[in-house]
C-alpha cells in the first residue's frame, strides 16, 4: 500500500471508502516582462527631494498636506537631510545643495533591462501561480473550472521571484509585464482518498497534489462541498 | 520629578574605603571635583537616619556605585560600598532623585537636606505595604502556578495521525508514565527534528495511550506537506510558556514592590478602600472625530480630563471600541503614546483593527507573530510598511483621482464665475446708479421739508388769524347790538323818572334837630355822674384826717418810751417795719445783755474758786508744799473747762476734802489754779460791765429814734394824701358847673323830642335811600352818553376788521397753492425713496465679493493643480513601485513614530518590550473583566494613566474551561496554609474591575448606557443584569424593527420576531448526555433542533436572496464539538455564515442570529444547571444577536428546577410577552 494512504489509515477508526487518481489541468504561461535598475533608496527621502526641487517648501506641514504622510515624517526627514547636508534653508524655503541633487540624481537614475522572459504555470482551481508542473494522464478533475489569472498578481509573483538586491546599493525591480500568453495545459496528477472517521463519524477525503507535494486543502475542500452529503447518504442506505 | 541640588560634606569609613579600593574607584578623584553628581535616595528605616546614594553609571563597567551612608548633622558617613547591575533600575517611587555636590569644606549637612531625606519615605516601608496588600493577589499566581513546576517530559511514541482539517495531531503510542499522563494537558508540544512547538495538549488518553495535540495554522500547513514524517519519534512536553508567563506576572508584583510603576500613586490606587485619585482636569472640551452619544462623550471627555485612573463600563453593543478609538485619536492629537492591552491576543485585535485608519494614529502591534489574529497583522512591525503604504496610496490616489475630476470642473467652474462676472456687473452698476439717485432724493427731500414745514406754518398761522379776525367780528357784532340794546332801555328809563332834590334837604334837616335832642340828654347824665364822685371823694377825705391825728399822738407816746420792752411792744402795735438798722440794734442789745449776764457767772466762778484756794493752801501749808511753782506748772499748762465741769470738780473737792492726803490735795490745788487760770482768762476777754451798760443806752437810744422816725413818716403820708383829696373835692365841683351851664344853654335852643332816638334810624335810612336813587339815575345819564360814543366807534371797527378778512382770505389762498404743489413734488421723491437699492447692491456687492473670492481661488487651484498633479503622480508611481527596502525607512519611522501601541497584557511585561517602551502616558486595557488581576497590572504598571474598559456582569477570567470561581475553591480547598484565603475570597465576590468601579468617584468612572447592537426585545432579556447601576441600559435604534429586520420568514420564525425560545420537554427523550470517560455534556434533542433551525434559516435566507451571519453557542463545548460535526458534515448552509463557539469564546463577538444551545435537561435532584447558573454567562450568551435570538433548551428545566430560576424567568416572561414561546413535540 502506498506509504502516505497507510499514514491516512493509521488511525483504526479510519476506514477508506474509496479512492482515485486523475488530473488536475494547469496552464503554463509566456510571460515576457521588463525589469530596470535603480539605486535603493528610501522613497519618501527621495519624493521629497523631487519636491523640494520642483517648487517651494517652507514648512514640512505643506509638504505633509501634498504627499498625505504624517508631518512628523516629513520634520524627521528633513531635520536628517538637513543634517547630512542634502538640503539647505535659504530665505525661508528649502533649497537642495549640490550634495542633495547628487543624491538626488542617483536615487532618481533608472537603466532599463532588456526585455525578459519566462514561464509561469497557473492553477485555475486554485486562482495561484506554482512553481512547477508535472505532465501526467488521466481523467480530469470533475470540477475544473477555467479562468485566467489576474495581471496584478502575476506582477507580484514576479516581483518575488525577479527581483533582488545588487552590490553599490542598486536593486531590480519588476517594472511592467509586456505580454502574457498561454502557452499549453498541463495535467497535474491527484490521488484523491475518501475516508470515514467511525470514531467521530465523520466523512472526509484526502488529496495528494503532486505538483505541490501536499494534501491539497483547496481541491479535497471543493470535493467535500460537493459530495460530503452524499458520501453518509449512500452510506446510509446500504 | 523636580530634582533639588544640595552639597554636603561626606567621609568613608576605613571599612568603607577598603571596598572603594575594591571597585576600583580613585578615591581623589571622585571628591576632589566639584563635580555635581545625578543621584537617587534611597531612605533606610530606623534612627538615626541613613540612606543609600545611587550613582547610576559610575563604574568602570556601567555598573551602579551605591554608598551606604549614616546621615549626622556634620556629615554623611559613608559605611559601606557597593555596586549594583547597570539594569537593575535606580529611579524609583520609593527613592528621590537629587543633584548632589560634595563639598568637603562645609561644617555640616545644610539644613535643606535633612529635611529632604527627613520628608523622603522609607523605601522598605512601601515596599512592605505593597507586599502585604498583593498577598491578596497570590491566589491568582497559585492556580497558574498549579502546575507550572512540571519537569519536561520525554516520551517516545508510535505515529502520528491528523483529524480531517489538520487542526489537531493525535499521537498514538505514547510511553509515559502513569503520574505524568495526568499533568499533560495544556502543555506545549515539541517533536525531535521540528524546532518549534507543534501546538498545546488538548487531551491525553492514557489508556488508549494518545495524546491529542492542536496544531497552529503554521503546523497544520507544514503537516499537509508531511513535514511531520520525522525519523526519530519523540516527542517533548514542556510547561515553559505558562512557566515564564507565571515568572512574568511574579515580576510584575516585584516591580510594584520596587516602585517601578510609571504612576507613582498605582499601588494605592489599586488596594486602598477609596482610591486616591487626583482631581481630574477642569473645562476639558473636545472635538469629536467619531460620532458619539452623550455616554460615550463623558466617557471619553471623563478618561482625558482623569490624571491617573479612569474606569469605563460597557455592557454588549455599547461601543466601547469607539469610545477606545476616540481616546487613542484625541491622545495621538495631544501627543501622547498609548498602550492598548488586552487579555487575549483576539481582543487586542480586534480593539486595534477597529480604530480610525486616520494618519495621526500610527498602531503598531507588537507580540508574538503566530499568535496574532489576521486583523492585527497589518500593524506587526515587518507589515507596517506595508500597512502605511497602503495606507498613503489609497488617500492619495483618491486625492488624485478627484483632482483630476476637478480640472473639468474647474475649467466649468471658471466659466460660470466669469459669466456669472459680467452678468453681476452691469447690475452692481445700475445698482449704484440707483443708490446714489436715492441719495439725490434724500438730500432734495431734506432741503423741502423745511420749506414746507414753514408753508404749513403760515397757513396755520393765517387760518389761525382769520378764524381770530372772524370771532371778534362776531363779537362786535353781538356788542353792537347789546349796546343798541341798552341805549334804547337807559333812554325808555330816564323818561320816566322826576326831579327831587327838596326831599333830601328836608330830610337833612329833621336829622340835625334830632341829634340836637339827643346832645341834651347826653349832657345831663354826664353832670349826675359827677355829683356822685364829689360825695365819695368827701367822705374818704373825713377819714384820712382822723388817721393823721392819731399818728402824731403815736409818734409821741414814742418819744417818751424808757425801756426796750416797751419800745418792742410798741413797734408791735404799730407794725413797725423792721428796717436793717432796726435789727441790727435789737441784736447789738441782745449781745449786750448776755455779756453783762457772762461776766457775772465768771465772777461767782473766781470767787469760789479763789475762796477754794485759799482753803487748800491753808491745809498744804504744814506739807510745805512749793506753791508758786505748782501754780506756775498749772497755769503754763492750757486748758479749757466747761462750767458743769468746774461745778462737779468743786463738789468733789467740797466732798472730799476731809479724806484726801496731802499729795492728792496737792493735784487738786493744781487744778484749781488752772480752773482759776482759765476763768481768769475768759473774764478778761469780757469787757467791764460797765462799758457794756453805756453801750446798751446808746443802742436802746439809736433804736428808739428809728422807729420815732418811721413814724414821723408815716404821719407825713397821711398829710400829704388829706391835701391831695380836698384839691380833687374842688375840682369836680368845678366841672360839674361848667356842664350845668352848657345843659341850660342847650336846652333854652332845642325843642326836646322824647324818642328822638328811634326817630333819627329813621330819618337817617329814608336819607340813604334817597341818595343811591340820585346817584343812580347820574351813573346812567353818563353811561348813555358813553354807550352812544362807543356805538359809533363799534360800527367803525366793524367795517376795518370785514376788510382785514378779505384781505387774509387771499394770502391764504396763495399760501395753500404753494403747499399743494411742494406735496407733489415730495410725493415724486417720495417714490424714489421708497426703493430699496441698497440692499440689492449690498447683495450684488456680496456677489462680486464672492465670485472673486472664488475666482481667486480657482485660479489658485488652477496654478496649484499641474504642480500638485505631478508630485502627487509622481508620488503614486513611487509607491506602487516601491520594493521592502524602499519602504525600510518608513517603516523605522513609523515605529518611531508609533502611538498607538497594542500587545497583550502578559506580553508587556516582555523584557524586549519594556526595554523599548518603559512608560505610556495612557494604558488602555479592554476586556478588563477577563484578565486577573495580576495580568491587569503588568500594563497598568506601565502608564502614568490607566483607562480600564470592561463589564463586570460578563464573564470573568476562565482558566482552561474552568471558571475563575470553580478554581479558587479548589486551590483553596487544596492549600490550608495559604495566606492569601480570605482576601480570595472577597475577591471572588467582587472583581478588581467592579470594586474599582464602585469605589471610584463619578469624575473616574462612565458606563456606556446605549447599546446598538441588539433589537430592543433581546435586550429586553439583560436589562435587569443592568438595574443596579445609575443609568438603566437603553437602546440606541431609532426604530428596532426597520433597523434589525432579519427579513427571515420560515415556520417557525416570523418576519416580526427577534426573540424566540424553542422549549424543549423536560422529558429522558430530550435530556443532557454524559461523554463516555468524560465530563463533558452534550445534547442530542437540541442538536437535531439545532440541525432544524439551521436548515430553516438558509431556506429563508435563500429565499430572501441575503446571508446572514449566524452563532451557534453553547454552555458546553462538547455540544459545540458536536454542532461544528454536524455544520461539516451533515448541513450544506450556502446562506448562512455560521460560526460555533462556547459562550465564553464569543464575549465580544455580535452576529446578525444566534442559536444558543442550552443543553442542561436532566431530572437529576442532586445536579443543577452547571454553567448555566452564572449570570454573567447568560449575559454574555444572550447579547450576541443583534436581529435573532432562538434559545433552544427546557423552559421547566431552566425556571423551575434550579435555583437560579429567576434570570431565566425574566427571559421567558420577555419571550412570552413577544410571542416567541414555541413547542416541540414530544416526540419530535
Amino acid at each position: 500500500m502506498d506509504k502516505r494512504l497507510k499514514q491516512l489509515l493509521e488511525n483504526p477508526a479510519v476506514e477508506l471508502k474509496h479512492s482515485a487518481e486523475w488530473v488536475l489541468p494547469v496552464h503554463r504561461y509566456a510571460v515576457s516582462f521588463k525589469r530596470v535598475k535603480r539605486a535603493q533608496m528610501d522613497i519618501l527621502m527621495k519624493m521629497m527631494l523631487l519636491t523640494f526641487q520642483e517648487t517651494e517648501i517652507r514648512r514640512a506641514a505643506n509638504l505633509a498636506e501634498m504627499l498625505l504622510v504624517e508631518e512628523l515624517f516629513i520634520a524627521d526627514l528633513m531635520e536628517k537631510m538637513l543634517r547630512m547636508g542634502l538640503i539647505r534653508m535659504e530665505k525661508g524655503s528649502v533649497k537642495l545643495t549640490p550634495k542633495g541633487q547628487t543624491q538626488l540624481n542617483e536615487g532618481i537614475f533608472e537603466e532599463e533591462l532588456d526585455d525578459e522572459q519566462t514561464e509561469l504555470i497557473y492553477s485555475p482551481a486554485h486562482d495561484r501561480f506554482w512553481p512547477e508542473a508535472g505532465e501526467a494522464e488521466g481523467d480530469t478533475y470533475r470540477y475544473a473550472e477555467d479562468r485566467a489569472p489576474n495581471m496584478e498578481t502575476m506582477l507580484q509573483v514576479l516581483a518575488e521571484r525577479e527581483e533582488g538586491r545588487l552590490e553599490d546599493g542598486l536593486q531590480t525591480v519588476v517594472s511592467d509585464i509586456i505580454a502574457a500568453e498561454k502557452k499549453d495545459t498541463a495535467r497535474v496528477l491527484c490521488q484523491e482518498y475518501q475516508l470515514y472517521n467511525q470514531e467521530q463519524d465523520v466523512y472526509y477525503c484526502r488529496v495528494w497534489n503532486t505538483a505541490l507535494r501536499e494534501w491539497d486543502r483547496v481541491l479535497e475542500g471543493e470535493i467535500e462541498e460537493h459530495e460530503q452529503l452524499d458520501w453518509r447518504k449512500m452510506a446510509g442506505s446500504h | 520629578m523636580n530634582k533639588t541640588t544640595f552639597r554636603s560634606p561626606l567621609t568613608l569609613t576605613k571599612k568603607a574605603k577598603g571596598k572603594w579600593r575594591e571597585l576600583g574607584l580613585e578615591e581623589r578623584s571622585f571628591f576632589s571635583l566639584e563635580t555635581s553628581y545625578s543621584v537617587w535616595m534611597e531612605k533606610y528605616p530606623g534612627l538615626p537616619p541613613s540612606v543609600a546614594l545611587f550613582f547610576e553609571n559610575q563604574l568602570p563597567d556601567g555598573r551602579t556605585l551605591v554608598l551606604h551612608c549614616a546621615v549626622e548633622r556634620t556629615q554623611l558617613i559613608v559605611v559601606n560600598v557597593t555596586a549594583r547591575a547597570a539594569h537593575a533600575a535606580v529611579g524609583t517611587n520609593w527613592r528621590r532623585p537629587l543633584d548632589l555636590t560634595i563639598d568637603q569644606k562645609l561644617y555640616q549637612v545644610p539644613a535643606g537636606l535633612l529635611q529632604f531625606i527627613q520628608d523622603m519615605p522609607v523605601a522598605q516601608e512601601s515596599s512592605d505595604y505593597v507586599k502585604k496588600r498583593i498577598a491578596s493577589w497570590e491566589g491568582y499566581l497559585k492556580i497558574q502556578e498549579r502546575h507550572a513546576d512540571i519537569p519536561d517530559m520525554t516520551a517516545r511514541f508510535g505515529g502520528i495521525t491528523f483529524n480531517s482539517s489538520f487542526s489537531r495531531a493525535t499521537l498514538t503510542g505514547c510511553q509515559l508514565k502513569e503520574q505524568e499522563w495526568k499533568s499533560l494537558k495544556d502543555l506545549s508540544v515539541k517533536l525531535k527534528g521540528i524546532d518549534k512547538e507543534i501546538g498545546k495538549v488538548l487531551k491525553a488518553n492514557w489508556v488508549a495511550g494518545t495524546v491529542e495535540v492542536e496544531l497552529s495554522v503554521q503546523m497544520a500547513d507544514r503537516a499537509r506537506k508531511q513535514g511531520f514524517d520525522t525519523a526519530q519519534k519523540e516527542v517533548t512536553f514542556s510547561n515553559f510558556a505558562a512557566l515564564s508567563q507565571v515568572k512574568r506576572l511574579r515580576q510584575g508584583f516585584k516591580q510594584l514592590e520596587d516602585g517601578l510603576a510609571a504612576n507613582p500613586a498605582l499601588e494605592k490606587l489599586l488596594f486602598e478602600h477609596k482610591p486616591p485619585v487626583q482631581e481630574p482636569k477642569k473645562n476639558v472640551q473636545l472635538p469629536f472625530h467619531n460620532r458619539l452619544n452623550e455616554f460615550q462623550q463623558k466617557a471619553v471627555t471623563g478618561a482625558m480630563a482623569a490624571e491617573d485612573l479612569y474606569v469605563i463600563q460597557g455592557p454588549p453593543g455599547t461601543g466601547k471600541t469607539t469610545v477606545i478609538s476616540e481616546i487613542c485619536l484625541q491622545n495621538a492629537r495631544a501627543g501622547l503614546r498609548t498602550l492598548v492591552a488586552s487579555q487575549s491576543n483576539l481582543a487586542v485585535d480586534n480593539a486595534l483593527s477597529r480604530l480610525l485608519a486616520h494618519k495621526d494614529i500610527r498602531i503598531l502591534r507588537v507580540g508574538r507573530t503566530e499568535s496574532i489574529e489576521e486583523e492585527g497583522k497589518k500593524f506587526i512591525e515587518e507589515n507596517v510598511g506595508q500597512y502605511w503604504k497602503d495606507h498613503t496610496l489609497e488617500e492619495v490616489s483618491e486625492q488624485f483621482d478627484a483632482r483630476a475630476k476637478r480640472k473639468e470642473a474647474m475649467d466649468a467652474e471658471w466659466t460660470a464665475n466669469e459669466a456669472a462676472y459680467e452678468e453681476t456687473e452691469p447690475l452692481l452698476k445700475q445698482s449704484e446708479e440707483a443708490v446714489e439717485a436715492k441719495k439725490q432724493a434724500e438730500r432734495e427731500q431734506q432741503e423741502m421739508e423745511p420749506m414746507l414745514q414753514e408753508l404749513n406754518k403760515q397757513k396755520q398761522a393765517a387760518e389761525q388769524a382769520r378764524a381770530l379776525l372772524h370771532q371778534q367780528i362776531t363779537e362786535m357784532e353781538q356788542s353792537y347790538e347789546s349796546l343798541t340794546a341798552q341805549i334804547k332801555k337807559d333812554e325808555a328809563f330816564l323818561r320816566e323818572q322826576p326831579d327831587d332834590e327838596a326831599t333830601g334837604e328836608q330830610l337833612q334837616e329833621t336829622i340835625n334837630r334830632l341829634n340836637q335832642s339827643l346832645k341834651l340828654d347826653e349832657i345831663k347824665e354826664h353832670m349826675n355822674k359827677k355829683k356822685d364822685a364829689i360825695a365819695r371823694e368827701t367822705e374818704a377825705y373825713e377819714q384820712k384826717s382822723e388817721a393823721l391825728q392819731q399818728t402824731g399822738l403815736i409818734a409821741e407816746k414814742a418819744a417818751g418810751v424808757k425801756r426796750i420792752d416797751g419800745l418792742k411792744w410798741l413797734m408791735l402795735e404799730q407794725n413797725i417795719e423792721r428796717t436793717s438798722r432796726i435789727v441790727y440794734f435789737m441784736n447789738e442789745l441782745d449781745d449786750l445783755r448776755t455779756e453783762l449776764d457772762q461776766s457775772a457767772r465768771l465772777r461767782t466762778y473766781n470767787d469760789q474758786l479763789s475762796k477754794a484756794i485759799d482753803y487748800v493752801e491753808k491745809l498744804l501749808v504744814p506739807h510745805r508744799v512749793p506753791l508758786v511753782q505748782l501754780k506756775q506748772r498749772a497755769v503754763s499748762t492750757p486748758a479749757s473747762y466747761t462750767s458743769e465741769e468746774i461745778d462737779h470738780f468743786l463738789n468733789d473737792l467740797r466732798e472730799n476734802i476731809r479724806h484726801i492726803d496731802p499729795r492728792t490735795l496737792t493735784s487738786y490745788l493744781s487744778g484749781l489754779y488752772s480752773r482759776k487760770y482759765f476763768v481768769w482768762q475768759r473774764a478778761k476777754r469780757v469787757k467791764a460791765s460797765d462799758a457794756v451798760k453805756e453801750r446798751a443806752r446808746d443802742t436802746f437810744q439809736s433804736l428808739k429814734q428809728e422807729v420815732t422816725e418811721q413814724l414821723w413818716q408815716k404821719q407825713y403820708a397821711h398829710e400829704t394824701s388829706c391835701q391831695k383829696a380836698k384839691q380833687s373835692i374842688q375840682q369836680a365841683q368845678t366841672e360839674l358847673q361848667a356842664l350845668q351851664a352848657q345843659h341850660n344853654e342847650l336846652a333854652a335852643a332845642v325843642s326836646y323830642v322824647p324818642d328822638a332816638a328811634e326817630q333819627l334810624k329813621k330819618a337817617e335810612a329814608s336819607l340813604a335811600e334817597w341818595k343811591r336813587n340820585a346817584e343812580h339815575v347820574k351813573k346812567l345819564k353818563q353811561q348813555l352818553d358813553t354807550n352812544r360814543e362807543e356805538k359809533a366807534k363799534q360800527h367803525a371797527q366793524i367795517g376795518t376788521a370785514e376788510q382785514k378778512r378779505t384781505q387774509l382770505d387771499i394770502e391764504l389762498e396763495t399760501v395753500q397753492k404753494n403747499i399743494r404743489e411742494q406735496e407733489e413734488a415730495l410725493a415724486v421723491l417720495q417714490e424714489i425713496l421708497s426703493g430699496s437699492p441698497e440692499q440689492e447692491h449690498e447683495a450684488l456687492l456680496k456677489k462680486m465679493a464672492r465670485l472673486s473670492f472664488q475666482r481667486e481661488t480657482l485660479k489658485q487651484e488652477k496654478k496649484r493643480w499641474p504642480l500638485l498633479q505631478s508630485v502627487q503622480e509622481k508620488w503614486l508611481s513611487m509607491l506602487k513601485d516601491a520594493s521592502d527596502h524602499d519602504l525600510d525607512e518608513i517603516r523605522k519611522l513609523y515605529v518611531k513614530h508609533a502611538n498607538v501601541i497594542g500587545t497583550t497584557c502578559v506580553a508587556s511585561a516582555r523584557k524586549d518590550f519594556i526595554e523599548q517602551y518603559p512608560v505610556f502616558d495612557v494604558v488602555i486595557i479592554d476586556e478588563v473583566s477577563k484578565a486577573t488581576p495580576p495580568e491587569l497590572l503588568l500594563p497598568m504598571l506601565k502608564g502614568k494613566k490607566v483607562i480600564l474598559v470592561g463589564d463586570h456582569h460578563q464573564l470573568p477570567p476562565l482558566f482552561g474551561n474552568d471558571t475563575l470561581e470553580e478554581t479558587l475553591q479548589e486551590v483553596v480547598k487544596e492549600s490550608d496554609d495559604f495566606d492569601g484565603k480570605a482576601e480570595l475570597k472577597n475577591l471572588l465576590k467582587e472583581s478588581l474591575f467592579e470594586r474599582l468601579f464602585h469605589t471610584l468617584p463619578d469624575t473616574h468612572k462612565q458606563m456606556l448606557a446605549i447599546q446598538y447592537r441588539m433589537h430592543e426585545d433581546i435586550m429586553e432579556t439583560i436589562s435587569p443584569f443592568y438595574e443596579g447601576e445609575k443609568d438603566r441600559l437603553q437602546c440606541g435604534l431609532t426604530d428596532s424593527d426597520a433597523d434589525r429586520d432579519h427579513k427571515l420568514e420560515s415556520p417557525t420564525i416570523k418576519r416580526g420576531d427577534h426573540l424566540v425560545w424553542v422549549d424543549m420537554p423536560n422529558e429522558p427523550a430530550f435530556f443532557e448526555e454524559k461523554m463516555k470517560g468524560g465530563k463533558s455534556l452534550f445534547n442530542p434533542a437540541e442538536l437535531r433542533e439545532v440541525s432544524g433551525m439551521l436548515t430553516e434559516l438558509n431556506a429563508a435566507a435563500e429565499k430572501a436572496g441575503i446571508v446572514k451571519s449566524v452563532g451557534v453557542i453553547s454552555f458546553y463545548g462538547e455540544q459545540v464539538k458536536r454542532i461544528d460535526r454536524l455544520l461539516s458534515q451533515e448541513l450544506r448552509l450556502p446562506h448562512l455564515t455560521v460560526r460555533t463557539g462556547t459562550v465564553d469564546r464569543f464575549q465580544g463577538m455580535e452576529m446578525d442570529v444566534i442559536l444558543l444551545s442550552m443543553v442542561r435537561n436532566h431530572a437529576n435532584r442532586n445536579e443543577d444547571i452547571g454553567f448555566a447558573k452564572d449570570y454573567r454567562r447568560l449575559n454574555v450568551a444572550l447579547s450576541r444577536a443583534k436581529e435573532l435570538l432562538v434559545l433552544i433548551g427546557s423552559t421547566t428545566m431552566f425556571t423551575e428546577r434550579t435555583k437560579q430560576a429567576d434570570m431565566y424567568k425574566h427571559v421567558l416572561r420577555t419571550v412570552k410577552t413577544h410571542n416567541g414561546l414555541r413547542e416541540v413535540s414530544l416526540h419530535g
